[in-house]
């Protein structure tokens, strides 16, 4: 049986294609359309997961949608109260629960059985059938779905169940995004800067943090509703907020305080405390050792990691698509499984699911612009010499390489790489290539067997989900976060043997198997998807050269008009959601 | 929590009750009801009033001027007249052009505009100051904006040469963005046109669109120009704009709306008679077929008027030929459909009634661009495409605004020589092929202008060839050196960005490039063709479906660009390049809207290479491709889908009901849908 899973029409919309309860394909919408958390139907995504798994439309025998719209249209009915229904909605479209049915018929063009499960289902799902355990309690974590904020549950051979959630608007995620836009963030998007922010202050605003989220017995909790209003479009606090954490909110431009960096950690803080009380719960409910968590909350690897270290569980699961994106796969894989009655137990260990392009047409067209490049076609061994060598004389490089990552995270396909060792790397990256703020910290990848002899880390993190300590933080600068942490990945030889072999040809150069590893875009953008993008990328993010499958180029090879053309041709597009507030209305 | 629980239940319910499509009917129709109850907000304010466009109004001892304003240089403010600043007319009679792009001279560049030629006329008969109001792409909220503020500037005479965009729909009728609650008035107009459409069909959305959409406007603007003509006592003269009627194809992307099956079929059926009648030179025979047609299809179609226009002039009959290919103009508009700017009937006999209700002098361009051989038609070279101006047009038409202004029999002033050199006169033929090839004419059309553009200009060629190199270039197009050559050119690189741009050839490109390849190839034969520079992988795949844009493949109506392709016309066209012949196979992932019987038919080239067996749902078929189906360079795969589509009147059922909740109704007849459509070359010299 073949299920498409599909999230959509929220943020960052993605498929997922399940063949025999296999997953072969997945892929987000974004990274096609080239507009950053593109959240429409994802009809690009879908006939490049197809095409990959080596199917056509025709093979479809389920979609399965990752939410339940009339669950989601009652929410929005008492998001309107008490002027329902015309409250909150910039456009009539809005309350609209035919829509996904309607746009997978429109611009899907499927016309066979669509199934929905609930949001948190999904996000559930998505954990529970990729971690391989045989039963396993599952915690799901996130802004709002339908109703939902936070829900617990059960998995096993039966399928998932989950047993208590906690309500809209009481939401962890939503509250973590408040202060990010009172940060002077965009919420979606941003919510990273705070926990990158968050190891530069100290925890002296926890008390009022407290008061706007109460922690009660078990799985619930409970937001100050004076202090937040999640129904207007313009802002996602009330002005008794400012109040009670005793400052006004921070303006985009202006600059970042200690007073904002403390803020940072006490949310932070405040956040891990209450989900460790809530795994905690967790674990007395179902009794299990094992634990699939999912959401974007489980996108905060920092809490992650205290869940891991402090929480009850002795063998965790995080999605690698833990937001909206990976609800895709959890949809699927819930139809398939009612609809067979059977799933496949496999961990999943390679987060590489989206499609693959060979070079040929890029080739060519270096060709044809006389731009030199060099070839290591059945020279794997040369190749990751030269770009571990590169590397380690301080270049910066693009690192493209076969599949593209489902998920958030650049984890060796699409990634640009560069040297951990670099005192001035961070910044190097920073100014020329992220353009973003100085304190967000990189992260590094690191051999897997050789992981423990450099991180505090005992368990495998393939997904750059978790944290760990450095034990020799003056080696690595540029990997270090300011608390001698870092936010790494684990690179097993039998995942990703050639981004293996580089790290491993890097530690034969340096001593360090390791190098930090950092997403390809520009700021703004999403991650690249073809080789063009990457050639793009290359010129864009001022690389000094791009590793594409077996080929090398460097930009001091390129004609130098090539960035003035690119800026006109291929402009950075608008993102697909707005920022200011959490869109969920 | 236990009250909140109740609600919570209660709204479950509700939602439940609401959950389709009727109940996102009822939810909209409850937003814009309330959205108009409480309603306390205005319109954004306009611009303030000292200012028009990108200019302030100033006095001066020499009478009012009009200075650039610093504060907005902003981008929309190229549509307008370069100039920085107009200074006070002094004892000049001050002549004020309101206008588009037409009136702008679009796409001559500022040397050469109408608002200048009328100048140079009006420096033999005396003392003028001729100021350039015109905006490109101006719509009627923009004219009335001028309008509403031109007496200030103390015109002696305002030549109004407009009325090209009024036919356009509104942003909010288009993919510019849903209808939102921003407005008081949000959904009136979608629910005026959705109520016509139910009532009518889309004959009645055509009408409704008509009287809500295009005349009140353009009523509007005639009203303020009379105000202010009360105002300052300027002279009026109304320029009535005409379409190029003999110059214009049709695109092949819009046949008809959705008619019932046998109507369809009998339509089809019709039109094959018509053609074969002209091609037969039988053309006497098909103002009867079209006729025919035109009940069919309710008016609703440009192709009847079109093949009536053809046959009417084989035949002499001028009149005939004018009715024809008005109807054929005037079809599309309405129909939420995609159509170039054009004036249509209704828009130019308001003009000319208007006008002649108020004495003003009208100018129509109907007679002033009349043909020699058919006075009721007006000439070709008149044009630079559908509705601007060549050059020779914009002499003729502003000689005879000349005579309007000095009061002097019609014909009295001879029209300038227009472009004085070949050379800027090709480089515009030249532009003119490439846009109207992106407007979906037909090969011959974009091949006449290009081969016009060498003859004139032999120095275009290096334009033209590294045009054709960044059409047939490797992805990423904008890697080619011919993209560096041409990014230094003011003038072309807007094109040339946006072709470097496209991850695919749309068809209407595919088609410039076949024509380049064509007049290109004949003297330049040692030349290897651009894709010949690399490696050739043993096998190679095209994607025949890859979409021209990030978001998909735009529709020729404004519904949302879809990822696979939407046969809207019977004939769905890939093209696709080879630099040698070789065998392939073909595998296509189809369906149709029916799976009543017929198949259809596929092929490349004149080569037929199969069938699709009729299929409702998603069906897959591989059809061989044999190498001498193929020849060097640009090839087209063709598919001929039955005459059959989706039941009508469930169509504009779903159509109006989405058009009353602010959404894009579909409009035209789906034929089929290629899903997929991969050609696999045994010994890929393809791209
Ligand atoms: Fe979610």
């Amino acid at each position: 049986m073949i299920v498409v899973g599909v999230s959509a029409l929220y943020h960052d919309a993605a498929c997922a294609v399940l063949v025999d309860g296999e997953l072969v394909a997945a892929a987000q919408e974004e990274r096609f359309t080239r507009r950053r958390y593109e959240p429409a139907m994802p009809a690009q995504a879908m006939r490049a997961c197809l095409r990959q798994g080596g199917l056509t439309i025709a093979d479809v025998d389920r979609i399965a949608y990752y939410e339940s719209p009339a669950a989601r249209l009652s929410r929005q009915l008492w998001q309107g109260l008490p002027d329902l229904p015309s409250a909150a909605p910039h456009w009539f479209g809005r309350l609209d629960a035919d829509r996904p049915y309607r746009e997978i018929r429109e611009l899907l063009g499927y016309d066979g059985p669509v199934m929905s499960v609930t949001h948190h289902e999904a996000h559930a799902a998505s954990a529970f059938y990729c971690s391989g355990f045989a039963e396993s309690a599952l915690l799901t974590a996130d802004a709002v779905g339908e109703w939902t904020t936070t829900s617990y549950g059960r998995g096993g051979p039966e399928g998932i169940e989950l047993f208590e959630e906690v309500s809209f608007p009481h939401s962890l995620g939503l509250l973590y995004s408040a202060v990010t836009s009172y940060l002077g963030f965009d919420v979606n998007s941003d919510e990273y800067k705070v926990m990158g922010l968050a190891p530069y202050g100290r925890p002296t605003l926890v008390g009022r943090v407290e008061t706007l989220v109460e922690n009660l017995a078990g799985g619930q909790f409970r937001l100050d509703q004076s202090c937040f209003d999640f129904s207007t479009p313009d802002r996602m606090y009330r002005d008794a907020l400012a109040q009670r954490i005793g400052a006004p909110p921070r303006a985009r431009d202006e600059p970042v305080t200690q007073f904002h960096r403390d803020l940072a950690r006490s949310v932070q803080h405040v956040l891990e405390e209450i989900l460790l009380d809530k795994v905690r719960y967790l674990s007395r409910q179902t009794g299990s050792d094992n634990l699939s968590y999912a959401g974007g909350v489980a996108l905060n690897c920092v809490a992650n990691a205290r869940i891991r270290r402090d929480g009850p569980f002795t063998a965790h699961f995080i999605q690698p698509a833990a937001g909206d994106a990976g609800g895709a796969i959890g949809a699927a894989a819930i139809v398939h499984h009612r609809e067979t009655g059977t799933y496949t137990r496999r961990r999943l260990s390679d987060a590489r699911l989206g499609p693959a392009y060979d070079t040929g047409e890029l080739q060519r067209a270096l060709d044809l612009a006389g731009v030199p490049y060099l070839s290591y076609r059945g020279r794997e061994g040369d190749l990751v010499a030269d770009v571990a060598a590169m590397i380690a004389a301080g270049k910066v490089v693009g690192w493209y390489q076969g599949r593209m990552e489902f998920g958030p995270r650049a984890l060796g396909a699409r990634s640009i790489l560069a040297d951990p060792r670099g005192r001035d790397t961070r910044d190097h990256l920073n100014a020329l290539v992220k353009q973003r703020e100085a304190f967000r910290p990189f992260a590094p990848a690191v051999a897997a067997e050789r992981a423990r002899d450099f991180f505090d880390l005992d368990v495998a993190s393939p997904f750059m989900l978790d944290v760990a300590q450095v034990r020799d933080p003056d080696a690595l600068p540029a990997v270090t976060h300011v608390d001698g942490s870092a936010r790494l990945q684990t690179v097993d030889a039998a995942v990703n043997r050639r981004f293996h072999a580089l790290l491993t040809a890097f530690g034969a150069l340096t001593g360090y198997p390791i190098l930090l590893n950092t997403s390809f875009n520009l700021r703004g953008e999403p991650i690249v998807c073809t080789p063009a993008d990457a050639l793009a990328g290359l010129v864009r993010c001022r690389l000094d050269a791009l590793a594409v499958e077996d080929i090398v180029l460097r930009r001091a090879d390129l004609p130098p008009d090539w960035h003035d053309i690119v800026d006109d041709v291929a402009p950075v597009r608008p993102g697909g959601i707005p920022t200011d507030v959490y869109s969920f209305v | 929590m236990t009250g909140d629980r109740r609600l919570r239940a209660a709204l479950e319910q509700l939602a439940q009750l609401l959950a389709d499509s009727r109940g996102t009917v009822v939810l909209t129709d409850l937003q814009h009801a309330a959205r108009r109850r409480d309603d306390a907000r205005h319109l954004a304010p306009t611009a303030s009033d000292d200012t028009i466009g990108p200019w302030r109004i100033a006095p001066s001892p020499d009478g009012v001027a009009l200075l650039r304003r610093p504060d907005q240089p902003d981008l929309a403010h190229a549509d307008w007249s370069p100039v920085t600043d107009i200074p006070g007319a002094g004892a000049a009679r001050r002549v004020v052009l309101l206008g588009e792009s037409a009136a702008r001279g679009w796409p001559h560049g500022p040397g050469f505009t109408p608002a200048g030629v009328l100048a140079g006329q009006l420096a033999r008969a005396g003392d003028y100051q001729c100021v350039d109001l015109s905006k490109t792409g101006a719509d009627g909220h923009d004219l009335c904006h001028v309008a509403e503020r031109v007496a200030a500037l103390q015109p002696d005479v305002i030549v109004s040469f407009a009325g090209n965009n009024w036919a356009l729909p509104p942003p909010g009728l288009t993919a510019a963005g849903p209808a939102t609650t921003e407005r008081p008035d949000g959904l009136d107009l979608h629910h005026e046109l959705a109520d016509a459409l139910a009532a009518g069909g889309y004959p009645g959305l055509r009408r409704a669109f008509q009287s809500a959409v295009v005349l009140p406007p353009a009523r509007r603007y005639l009203d303020l120009l009379a105000a202010a003509r009360q105002n300052c006592g300027a002279e009026i003269i109304i320029v009535v704009p005409e379409f190029n009627l003999r110059g214009w194809t049709p695109p092949a992307d819009i046949e008809t709306t959705a008619l019932p099956a046998s109507a369809l079929r009998q339509w089809y059926a019709l039109r094959a008679e018509a053609q074969h009648a002209l091609t037969d030179n039988r053309p006497q025979e098909v103002p009867a077929l079209a006729r025919r047609m035109a009940q069919l299809d309710g008016g609703c179609s440009p192709i009847p008027g079109h093949l009536l226009g053809l046959a009417a002039t084989r035949l002499g009959d001028g009149a005939l030929a004018r009715q024809g290919f008005e109807q054929s103009r005037d079809a599309v508009c309405g129909l939420l459909v995609r159509y170039t700017p054009r004036a249509v009937r209704a828009v130019q006999d308001l003009l000319v009634s208007y006008a002649d209700a108020h004495g003003w002098p009208c100018v129509d361009l109907r007679k002033v661009l009349a043909a020699a051989d058919l006075p009721d038609l007006p000439d070709e070279s008149n044009f630079h495409d559908y509705c601007h101006l060549s050059d020779t047009g914009i002499e003729r038409a502003m000689a005879a605004v000349t005579d309007a202004i000095c009061r002097r029999p019609p014909g009295s002033t001879r029209p300038g020589a227009g472009l004085p050199d070949p050379e800027p006169r090709g480089f515009v033929l030249a532009r003119a092929a490439a846009h109207l090839a992106y407007q979906g004419q037909p090969a011959d059309a974009v091949r006449a202008r290009l081969a016009a553009a060498l003859r004139l200009a032999p120095s275009v060629r290096p334009l033209l060839a590294d045009t054709r190199d960044v059409l047939a270039a490797p992805k990423p197009a904008w890697t080619h050196p011919a993209v560096t050559r041409l990014a230094g050119d003011a003038q072309v690189w807007p094109f040339i960005a946006a072709l470097a741009a496209q991850p695919a050839l749309s068809p209407e490109l595919w088609t410039l490039r076949s024509c380049l390849d064509d007049l290109l190839a004949d003297d330049e034969p040692e030349r290897a063709p651009a894709s010949d520079a690399g490696r050739h992988p043993a096998r190679q795949e095209i994607d025949l479906v890859a979409a021209p844009h990030p978001d998909g493949h735009p529709l020729p109506n404004w519904a949302a660009p879809r990822a696979h392709h939407h046969a809207t016309a019977r004939r769905s066209v890939f093209g696709f390049a080879v630099d040698a012949p070789v065998d392939g196979i073909l595998s296509i992932a189809y369906r149709m809207p029916t799976g009543s019987g017929s198949t259809a038919e596929v092929y490349c080239g004149p080569t037929r290479l199969g069938d699709l067996p009729p299929s409702p749902v998603w069906a897959s078929t591989r059809l061989a491709v044999p190498t001498d189906a193929l020849r060097p360079g640009v090839n087209w795969i063709t598919v001929i889908w039955p005459p059959e589509c989706r039941d009508p009147t469930g169509q504009v059922e779903r159509d109006a009901e989405a058009l009353g909740c602010g959404r894009p109704a579909y409009v035209l007849p789906l034929f089929g849908e290629v899903h997929e459509a991969r050609l696999l070359l045994s010994a890929g010299r393809g791209q």
